[in-house]
């Protein structure tokens, strides 16, 4: 009895300390660590939230082992900053208004911040915003995608986008027709 | 792991339909052509947006193409082609699309058909309850109030029955340059179940041969509207808005040729109206007595407005509960200084006020009640100032009447009479064509405010 009461006060007091520390350490597939506010990262990540609440955050470093340390960087990078911006009162689009899309554009900062990834690293940030459940995060790097793709013929965002051509000749030319407007270049 | 190309591929298909999302409708539906895997991926595009294929259709018709090699009208041939290019729809191993809304733009044509079933897929298979129709204008229009389109409410109850079994999924309807129901219709003949679900209707660029019957009939085949827009519809028409049971919240009419809009038994939160320039006249009447006992809050007012452009606030977009900045006071009969009183006080923040006397021989008025303290008020315009005894003890009194807030300023009136272009007193406002004043034009009124209903009334809070 005396002995499980002695262990709930341990506890208590670990958990205590817990909730004192005001950052979360993650840890790269690669080994690496990087600290991020506890705050920013329940705030804008549904899977840290539920992992701080749930009391399996690490001290000596949360594996992620599916989040490479380039990406890791970039996510930590964009929760400082995020904690550092004040958020703007754009919502979404009302229901009156007919044919805008209902997403939140960009801020300026957030486009500045995918604007200087490479390639990759914006592929490797994608993965890691949609592993960590980062909405937000997610967002803004699949609508930068999505830019790379506007005004692009088929054959180059393949290129760009390292998409394999598994059509024969017949299968793309019928798809051609059928989806004619679509592919007519104005 | 590290030599692996990065690209969409490596992507879970979860990102790439979010990616897909944020395309135009053009650029989603080519991604079909990358690869398999993309074509097989279920489409979600927020808006489908079907425009700009003119050019499209002239260049396959100069190149000679056509779809099926038939030898159509050149009316007919460059239909066939958007119809079957927008849905893909004899291929039948594209992926499943879903759609929130859809915007389409129409050529003048022949052959409709194509896009009637477009409309009808989407709707009833795509989910789309936003559903936007500008019809273009044609390059050598036969007649310019021609209607060549009508909205193919049609196509949406076949759909309705066999699907939901109750009326059709479209939410939000903005027609333009194309009428929504056919002039020629029964009115005995039901509703169309078209609209029976439509809480956001917006008609724009109606032409004139969109006869007021047609508006009534639509309007009282949407029971669930809450938004009613009405932007030049060229008709001179009489609306009536016999909202007893409607749910309508705003109403927009704007630089509509209507010879008069009545909302009885209810009044809108929001009634917005601009005129055009070569507008006679227009009026919207509001029984008010009944109407503003039901409504609690009360966000922008013109009330019984008629007259030259210059009566109609070009912006009444701003104001909100309580909030009315201006308002446009068009007097009815047995206008008496309580009635303004009472407006004066259900607009606390109301700077502007511009009173319109169409009837100089109105009856001497109950008494103002006791009191009576104004907001922020301003200024008072008055048109048709004839200078009788009660127009005279009505400045007076507002000169008089004290101010809730000693921020506001001095009280300016202004005052014009029907034969003068300035003000009575100071030279101001010039621009007041006080000679296109419209004749008196109450005596038409089919139900005209008893005299003194305002006066009963205990207490016209708004706010």
């Amino acid at each position: 009895m005396e002995v499980d009461k002695g262990k709930g006060e341990a506890e208590e007091t670990r958990k205590v300390a817990e909730a004192d520390r005001d950052t979360v350490t993650l840890k790269s597939s690669d080994g690496k660590l990087f600290e991020v506010s506890k705050e920013a990262a329940a705030r804008l990540s549904t899977v840290l939230a539920g992992m701080i609440a749930g009391g399996s955050i690490d001290d000596n470093g949360t594996d992620l082992k599916q989040i490479g340390s380039e990406a890791l960087e970039n996510v930590v990078d964009y929760c400082n900053k995020h904690a550092n911006s004040i958020p703007s009162a754009a919502l979404i689009s009302s229901s009156i208004s007919f044919n805008t899309a209902p997403f939140k554009e960009p801020e300026e900062w957030e486009r500045k911040f995918v604007d200087r990834l490479s390639h990759d690293a914006l592929f490797d940030l994608v993965e890691a915003a949609n592993f960590l459940g980062m909405e937000r995060l997610l967002d803004v790097t699949c609508h930068k995608i999505s830019e790379m793709m506007k005004g692009k013929s088929p054959d180059q965002i393949r290129e760009v986008f390292n998409i394999k051509n598994d059509y024969t000749k017949e299968e793309l030319e019928e798809i051609r027709q059928e989806l004619a407007w679509a592919f007519y270049d104005d | 792991m590290d030599s692996t190309p990065r690209g969409a591929p490596a992507l879970p298909d979860d990102v790439l339909r979010l990616i897909l999302r944020r395309l135009d409708t053009r650029s989603a539906l080519a991604t079909a052509a990358l690869s398999k895997h993309w074509s097989r991926l279920p489409r979600h595009i927020p808006v489908l947006e079907f425009k700009r294929y003119r050019r499209y259709l002239r260049r396959r018709v100069d190149a000679g193409l056509d779809d099926r090699g038939q030898h159509d009208s050149t009316c007919d041939r460059p239909v066939r082609a958007p119809g079957h290019a927008f849905l893909g729809q004899r291929r039948n191993k594209l992926a499943r699309r879903s759609a929130q809304a859809m915007a389409l733009e129409l050529l003048p044509t022949n052959n409709y058909a194509p896009f009637n079933r477009l409309m009808a897929k989407a709707v009833g298979d795509w989910g789309v309850q936003d559903l936007a129709i500008v019809v273009l204008k044609q390059p050598t229009p036969p007649c310019e109030d021609d209607v060549s389109y009508g909205f193919p409410h049609h196509c949406f109850e076949g759909d309705s029955k066999s699907s939901t079994g109750f009326g059709s999924s479209l939410r939000r309807l903005r027609l333009s340059k194309c009428a929504p129901l056919a002039s020629g219709g029964r009115s005995r003949t039901p509703p169309p179940a078209a609209f029976s679900s439509l809480t956001v209707l917006i008609l724009q660029d109606m032409p004139r041969t969109v006869r007021g019957r047609v508006y009534r009939r639509v309007i009282r085949a949407c029971p669930m509207l809450e938004v009613l827009h009405l932007k030049s519809c060229l008709t001179r028409a009489r609306i009536c808005f016999d909202t007893q049971t409607s749910r309508v919240k705003e109403l927009v009419i704007d630089q509509c040729t209507f010879i008069s809009v009545h909302v009885r038994s209810l009044m809108p939160d929001q009634i917005h109206s601009t005129l055009p320039s070569s507008a006679h006249e227009m009026r919207i009447l509001l029984s008010i007595s009944r109407a503003l006992s039901h409504f609690s809050a009360l966000e922008s007012l013109v009330v019984r407005f008629s007259g030259p452009e210059m009566w109609i606030v070009p912006d009444l977009l701003a104001p909100l509960v309580g909030e009315v900045l201006r308002l446009v006071a068009d007097l009815p009969r047995s206008w008496d200084i309580s009635w303004t009183c009472r407006l004066l006080e259900a607009a606390p923040f109301l700077e502007t006020l511009h009173v319109h006397v169409t009837n100089h021989d109105s009856r001497v008025g109950y008494g103002p009640p006791s009191g009576f303290r104004h907001g922020a008020l301003r200024e008072v315009v008055i048109l048709g100032f004839e200078g009788t005894e009660t127009q005279l003890h009505f400045v007076s009194f507002l000169r008089d009447a004290p101010n809730q807030h000693a921020t506001a300023g001095p009280l300016h009136t202004h005052v014009f009479s029907r034969l003068r272009s300035t003000c009575n007193d100071c030279t101001k406002h010039p621009c007041m064509h006080v000679s296109s004043f419209p004749s008196p034009v109450f005596r038409r009124l089919p139900t005209p405010v008893p005299a003194g209903s305002y006066h009963g009334h205990p207490t016209m809070k708004l706010l």
